[in-house]
């Protein structure tokens, strides 16, 4: 080769790497082809990675420097201004809210997250003002940038390791955005290493553990040592919740490397059963992924529908669960398989069908139902064969209720004081269940005396309830099978034919995804107690709705329908507004006991001694009337009484809406608690930590209130509330105009059913 | 059309409309007015069974009863529509005009467009009170409150929408919400203009009140109230809505009530009111109901024990009647008696000295005189345009009768004509319209007067000494309470009035409104809800509707008008007669607030969108090619060209399976409208205040032929 030839070489490279930067693209041209970015669905957001992957080469650079900036000291700045919101000096804190302003949108969801959770009442105002502040500015340029940020974290996930990137997501774990941080810890979690693994540690404490539970699913996943260390010692430690443990050990058994084996393996040894059992459970013998998120052709789906967040479907693969990611194939055009994050898609639904199981269904009050062959029941436990689990000796004190009857679609009557056994004739024979096998059971009454009753005979059986529930802040996966059975469960790990399961109580399952109908990420345990009764005011009619909202009792014509309440005989106390009536009927419609001497009514509730206590409202009085009808009680002294509760302790709690307050009356009407300031207050319960839930109608709030009237807890943004009732599992019901909603203690919706306005709600 | 076309059918409705707009008091006070309708349930079940409810059960009729109920659904939605769009564009309108025209139930007109078996009843009530501050004009306003009850089984779907209506007032950011509100205990929703930039203009307007000139709504059991004034005390105007029976009524405190007006006019009604005798009387009541299967109309006057003024010329003497016979296609007839003297009197004192006839004239007229009175209508004859009317009068002293005649005629042009045998005198007018030449004469002590010659004659025709008035067949008399009073005898014939309307007046009357835009769109201004064609066949209304009177009553001071017909009285028929194509003509016709307020609204959209426009231009050196191309490249809301309730808005494909509705039509190659080159055209025809954009960025509003011209006209 002549040196001619050689500088022609030397020219030709020269243009070639010449013509291939002049493909790189700049930020403006990253931005214009990134448009997707700036919608709201998910479907749309996910196809723009799966375009802009197309170009990886093009866009990587201009990406690169979009993610990377000083974003962790732009998060201590604002951290620090929304500190000195609550300075003691004046000066200061006016400084720092006039600060915040000219900062601008990228602050603005650190300050929302301020304002809705916040320590001291001025900086929630201060927030507030913020926000208004922001939103008349106008933050659209800012709030631009921030949607193209957080998209392109989010494409990040599909990127190849390259110390640039790694760079600009370390650096993106410090932004004010908390969707930008989760996406940058999981993006880590998959292509970081040893030079990582601190950045993604520091994340399980950071700011208070807000992401702490994908920090620690990014560590299982990370092919470190260190990291392996790390998920090492807070498995064996008590460091971790349930929830947590489970995702590690969902990101480890999608490994196939020797160091997640090892670790495997010494957890199945565990102390704690149930985390031996997680560690030792796993699906077809290999992980379902082998650590990595593949369009392999070969790669086993199932058929499902995911639901979005915009409550938009996509009709796609299922393969598996991935840590704290769920993996979808072919859903979203560009991604052959994309990973998409609990929070992004929570439910997932199979066109599986089947028979469902024969034999007694046992209502778990850790929230499952299961069903086997009866077998016994002791004073300690109750004994069955499951076809899913084997032989279960499951303790009475965990289980709501057994139904022998197919035909009993509903567990309702349950009584915190003693036993109860429905016949199939709907009597109830109360006292204490004192043993039963395959052919009887054998009860001390009330009055001391014994019965046996065939099982024959024997519709349901209802354990003693408890009178209140420890609220049960563990996250599950809720389960559906053909079989009729309900598991509230820890996901061990999932391919796209199986699901392994962890569940206490019940123990260790593999279940083939064909055999499930419905999966339900992210939902709270404790009993749901199976139905919820609905008042629809506006459609005059009162509807039950099982768990998956499906309407399974209607009652039509009932004329302003402000209360319905299901008794223990499983009839409907009715309250009827707009004809001032209140009426017990029973399944059928008919009714079994009216009372009209009233004048538009809000609220009735039936006492334990059998008399009804109505909150009379433009009669201005709440009465205790008997069966008969005759008032054996009331109060009357100027109160406009929207709802009313007999409490445990004889007095009654009135929400009285002429003085904007709530009220605990005595026997003799004396008024022996109050809270003022609560203005048009529909609804108020005493919780049983003595506590007391009310619900502002025009504030579109619902507070928890302790002794001293302080808010302790609350909910905000409700549409026109009437009605809260604090669940067995800690949960918060609320029904609102056009719908009913469940909050779990940190505000998360994680139930709803449509209706038209529903004012007032029931689940048991 | 002003309303001072058809003055006595809207006098209520003008009256109720120009109240509600109020200004708040600390003292409770009685309403000066109250319209209710109560027991709408018993009245529907009872419907069927009418005479009117049969009719209404026949297709042609149920077919224009649908078009006048969709009507008046479809001006809510638009309404709807407009005050949506001035939330959304935070556009301040005054809380007065949100209440009595956007929200649905206070304008009663509103509640009527929902189904009418939910409502039970309604109660529209004015107030005055004296220590209400003035506005800056020194007027003392009443305030208005409604309240609109419903059955039971639709409390729950009304409360839904009231809910809604009370969200949608949250939204508005000129509107300030008063926390907590409160009327009678009970949660309300109460609104006054916001001490904004934007309000600057209507609060000057409303001066130091402006805080008393808030809204307030809140539900009690089964009924909805809406009041226009500030929140404190509001409950001592909340009305009784408890029952009633089932009747639709108007009661009038007239004392307050022409205080009220004389405030709203400026000045006090004095003279006026003393002229008429109004002064002595306390009471007026106007009632509805249905008896059997008839409406019984009732008219009342309660005095204070003396009548005085015309009032009591017309009450307040004994007599015979006259005897009266009709021709063939009488309409109306009342025969009744008249103190002349009195009446008299009061025209010379009120007139002056241009009272023209002398003291001496006026002796002999009224000692020539019974006092007796029969005036008649009928038809007018074929191709004619007025009624034909007969007036007879008793005459007591026919030489001094026919002396003040003689006086009176030798100021007139005159002709003495023979009909039949009769000697009469035809009088003529050099300026008066074709066909009046009233004519008159006397035959067997009473003097006939009719509006022509031919009448007259036809009148003469019909005398026949046997039948002593117009001839009503066996209709029934309504009882009541009190002495009947034999002075007073009313005739009605609701079919024959009927065809004069539909079959002369009507065709006339649509001859004379502008026709220049499209009907059929439903929200064209000045478009009525029915045409003639759509009227009912006079057939058909014949068969049902027969001839009926109408009888008094005084019991102690009360005068009461008893009217029993297959739809009451004359003026419940006229009002549902003209109703479909006159009056919902003008209850289409926009306000002036509305329309000053679509066009505010015409005027941000068209701005908003010249912003994109501008942008697109600047960048591309050219217009879009389409709207399509423009709303691909700009942020640019669905909704940017779409009016408020504009169903002529065309639909227009932006590709992508995006579609909007657009009120304007673009013009990629501007065409030339009044010299201008334009891109964007209302597509509306209207007959003034057509909006266009034009390419420099002026909103223009047209008129003339260009405002007129049908849409296609343009660009061609």
């Amino acid at each position: 080769m002549n040196c001619w030839t050689l500088l022609r070489c030397c020219l030709f490279v020269l243009l070639v790497l010449q013509s291939l930067r002049a493909q790189e693209w700049t930020r403006e041209q990253l931005a214009a082809q990134a448009q997707g970015f700036q919608s709201e669905s998910l479907t749309v957001r996910l196809q723009q990675v799966g375009a802009l992957l197309q170009h990886k080469q093009e866009c990587f650079s201009a990406a690169v420097a979009l993610i990377h900036g000083d974003h962790r000291e732009y998060l201590l700045k604002v951290d620090r201004l929304i500190d000195e919101l609550v300075d003691e000096r004046w000066s200061v804190r006016e400084q720092a809210e006039r600060t915040l302003i000219e900062i601008g949108g990228r602050a603005k969801a650190l300050i929302q997250q301020h304002r809705d959770e916040y320590d001291y009442l001025e900086q929630q105002l201060r927030c507030s003002r913020i926000l208004d502040a922001l939103a008349a500015k106008g933050t659209e340029q800012e709030d631009r940038e921030q949607r193209l940020l957080r998209g392109l974290v989010q494409m990040a996930l599909y990127l190849d390791p390259d110390p640039r990137l790694l760079r600009a997501l370390r650096s993106a774990l410090g932004h004010t955005d908390p969707s930008v941080v989760e996406d940058a810890i999981r993006a880590l979690g998959r292509l970081g290493g040893d030079g990582e693994v601190s950045s993604i540690e520091q994340m399980v404490d950071w700011k208070g553990g807000m992401h702490r539970q994908t920090a620690v699913g990014a560590l299982g996943r990370m092919r470190s040592d260190k990291a392996i260390a790390i998920c090492r010692d807070l498995l064996t430690s008590d460091k971790l919740t349930y929830t947590e443990v489970f995702t590690v050990l969902r990101a480890l058994h999608s490994r196939s490397d020797d160091a997640a084996h090892r670790l495997l393996e010494e957890l199945q040894s565990h102390a704690d059963p149930l985390v031996a059992a997680g560690a030792r459970t796993t699906v077809g013998g290999e992980s379902a992924t082998d650590g990595e998120a593949t369009g392999d052709d070969e790669t086993k789906t199932t058929p499902a529908k995911f639901t979005l967040p915009d409550r938009s479907h996509v009709e796609a693969g299922f393969g598996g669960f991935f840590g704290e990611s769920l993996l979808v194939h072919d859903g979203f055009e560009g991604l052959p398989v994309a990973e998409l994050s609990f929070s992004d898609s929570d439910i997932i639904d199979f066109a599986h069908g089947g028979e469902p199981h024969q034999g007694v269904r046992v209502f778990l009050s850790q929230g499952s139902l299961t069903i086997g062959a009866f077998v016994s029941i002791d004073p300690e436990a109750v004994k069955i064969d499951s076809p899913l689990f084997g032989q279960l000796t499951l303790p009475r004190s965990e289980i709501q209720g057994l139904a022998l009857n197919p035909a009993l679609d509903r567990l309702v009557g349950a009584s915190v004081s003693y036993d109860r056994v429905r016949l199939n004739d709907d009597e109830f024979v109360d006292g204490k269940l004192l043993s039963g096998t395959a052919e009887t059971v054998t009860i001390e009454l009330l009055d001391g005396q014994e019965r046996e009753i065939a099982i024959a005979d024997i519709a349901g059986i209802l354990f003693k309830r408890p009178r209140m529930t420890e609220p049960d802040s563990e996250t599950y996966t809720r389960l559906d099978l053909v079989t009729g059975e309900r598991l509230i469960a820890f996901v061990t790990a999932a391919n796209g034919t199986e699901i392994a399961l962890a569940l206490p109580l019940l123990g260790a399952a593999v279940i083939p995804l064909d055999q499930v109908r419905h999966i339900e990420l992210g939902v709270g345990g404790g009993a749901l107690w199976g139905f919820t009764l609905i008042a629809d005011y506006s459609d005059n009619r009162v509807v039950e709705v099982d768990e998956q909202g499906r309407v399974v009792f209607v009652l039509e014509d009932v004329f302003g329908a402000w209360d319905a309440e299901c008794l223990d005989n499983g009839n409907l106390l009715i309250t009827e507004f707009s004809v001032s009536r209140v009426q017990e009927l029973n399944r059928e419609g008919e009714t079994v006991w009216v009372h009209e001497d009233l004048k538009n009514p809000y609220d009735a509730d039936r006492l334990d001694n059998g008399n009804t206590l109505i909150a009379d409202t433009f009669g201005s009085r709440v009465v205790e009337v008997d069966t008969d009808g005759k008032v054996v009680w009331e109060f009357a002294e100027d109160i406009r009484p929207f709802d009313c509760d007999r409490l445990a302790n004889g007095n009654t709690l009135i929400a009285d809406v002429i003085k904007d307050r709530v009220l605990e009356v005595n026997v003799d009407g004396e008024i022996v608690w109050e809270v003022k300031d609560l203005p048009n207050v529909h609804d108020v319960d005493r919780l049983p930590n003595g506590n007391t839930l009310v619900t502002l109608r025009n504030k579109g709030s619902v507070l928890e209130l302790d002794r001293d009237g302080n808010v302790v807890w609350q909910l905000k943004g409700l549409s026109s509330p009437s009605d809260a009732d604090r669940l067995p599992n800690g949960n918060t019901i609320v029904a609102e105009n056009t719908r009913v909603r469940e909050f779990d203690r940190h505000g998360n919706e994680v139930w709803k059913k449509e209706t038209s306005w529903a004012v007032e709600v029931n689940r048991y | 059309m002003p309303y001072r076309y058809h003055p006595t059918v809207c006098a209520c409705l003008l009256t109720l409309w120009t109240a509600l707009p109020a200004q708040t008091t600390a003292q409770p006070a009685a309403p000066v007015m109250e319209l209710r309708v109560r027991g709408v349930p018993e009245l529907l079940a009872h419907w069927p069974n009418t005479v009117a409810g049969k009719l209404a059960a026949e297709n042609d009729v149920a077919e224009a009863v649908d078009a006048a109920v969709s009507f008046t659904a479809h001006q809510s939605r638009r309404l709807d529509d407009i005050i949506r769009a001035a939330i959304e564009l935070n556009i301040p309108v005054l809380p007065a005009t949100v209440l009595v025209e956007h929200l649905s139930m206070p304008n009663p007109w509103r509640v009527f467009a929902r189904p009418l078996q939910e409502l039970r009843g309604i109660d529209l009530c004015v107030y005055v009170d004296e220590e209400a501050p003035e506005s800056p004009r020194g007027l003392v306003m009443p305030r208005g409150i409604v309240a609109v009850s419903c059955r039971p089984r639709y409390e729950g779907r009304w409360t839904q929408l009231f809910d809604r209506e009370a969200q949608l007032l949250d939204k508005a950011a000129w509107l300030t919400t008063i926390a907590d509100a409160k009327v009678g205990g009970n949660p309300a929703w109460a609104y006054r203009l916001a001490v904004t930039e934007g309000t600057a203009g209507l609060r000057r307007q409303l001066g130091t009140a402006t805080e008393q000139y808030g809204i307030w709504m809140t539900h009690l059991p089964g009924t909805f109230v809406y009041g226009n004034c500030g929140i404190e005390g509001a409950e001592k105007y909340v009305p009784d809505n408890a029952g009633g029976p089932a009747a639709v009524s108007l009661t009038l405190d007239v004392p307050a009530y022409l205080e009220m007006v004389g405030d709203l006019v400026g000045n006090a009604l004095g003279n006026e009111v003393q002229l008429l005798g109004l002064d002595t009387v306390r009471q007026f009541d106007w009632r509805g109901r249905f008896v059997g299967e008839l409406v019984l109309d009732e008219i009342a006057l309660e005095t204070d024990g003396t009548i005085s003024g015309i009032v009591g010329a017309l009450l307040g003497i004994a007599g015979q009647l006259p005897k009266q016979a009709l021709p063939k296609g009488a309409m109306a007839q009342l025969r009744t008696t008249v103190d002349f003297g009195r009446l008299f009197d009061l025209t010379r004192a009120a007139a002056g000295p241009e009272f023209e006839m002398t003291a001496e004239q006026q002796q002999d007229l009224v000692a020539g005189l019974t006092g007796g009175i029969a005036i008649g209508l009928n038809a007018p004859s074929p191709g004619a345009l007025l009624p034909r009317i007969f007036v007879s009068l008793g005459i007591a002293d026919e030489e001094r009768l026919r002396r003040v005649l003689a006086a009176a005629m030798a100021t007139m042009s005159t002709k003495e004509v023979t009909y039949d045998g009769v000697a009469c005198t035809r009088i003529t007018f050099d300026d008066g319209p074709q066909g009046l030449r009233p004519t008159f004469c006397i035959v067997d002590g009473q003097l006939h007067v009719a509006e022509s010659g031919r009448s007259l004659r036809a009148l003469l025709a019909a005398q026949d000494g046997q039948v002593e008035a117009m001839d009503v067949g066996d209709a029934p008399s309504a009882d009541g309470p009190g002495e009947l009073l034999p002075t007073f005898d009313l005739r009605l014939d609701e079919a024959a009035l009927y065809s004069a309307f539909r079959d002369t007046w009507l065709p006339i009357y649509e001859a004379m409104m502008p026709s220049a835009e499209p009907r059929g769109a439903g929200a064209s201004a000045y478009e009525p809800a029915l045409e003639r064609r759509d009227m009912p066949p006079v057939d058909l209304i014949a068969d049902y509707c027969r001839p009926s009177r109408a009888t008094m009553r005084r019991h102690g001071n009360r005068f009461t008008i008893r009217h029993l017909g297959a739809l009451g009285g004359a003026e419940v028929v006229v009002f549902l007669m003209t109703f479909g194509p006159m009056i919902s003509r003008d209850m289409n016709a926009e306000r002036n607030q509305t329309v000053k307020l679509r066009r505010e609204i015409t005027r941000r959209k068209l701005a908003a969108v010249w912003q994109a426009l501008e942008i697109f231009q600047d960048n591309r050196d050219r217009w879009p090619n389409d709207l399509a191309e423009l709303f691909a490249t700009a942020s640019l809301a669905d909704n940017a060209l779409l009016l408020p309730g504009d169903d002529l808005a065309e639909t227009v494909d932006l590709g992508n399976g995006r579609t909007i509705r657009s009120s304007f039509r673009y013009y990629p190659d501007p065409v030339i409208v009044h010299e201008d080159p334009t891109l964007l055209i209302e597509i509306r025809a209207k007959r003034t205040n057509r909006a266009v954009l034009t390419d420099s960025g002026r909103v223009q509003l047209l008129g003339g032929d260009a405002s007129r011209a049908p849409i296609d006209q343009f660009g061609n």
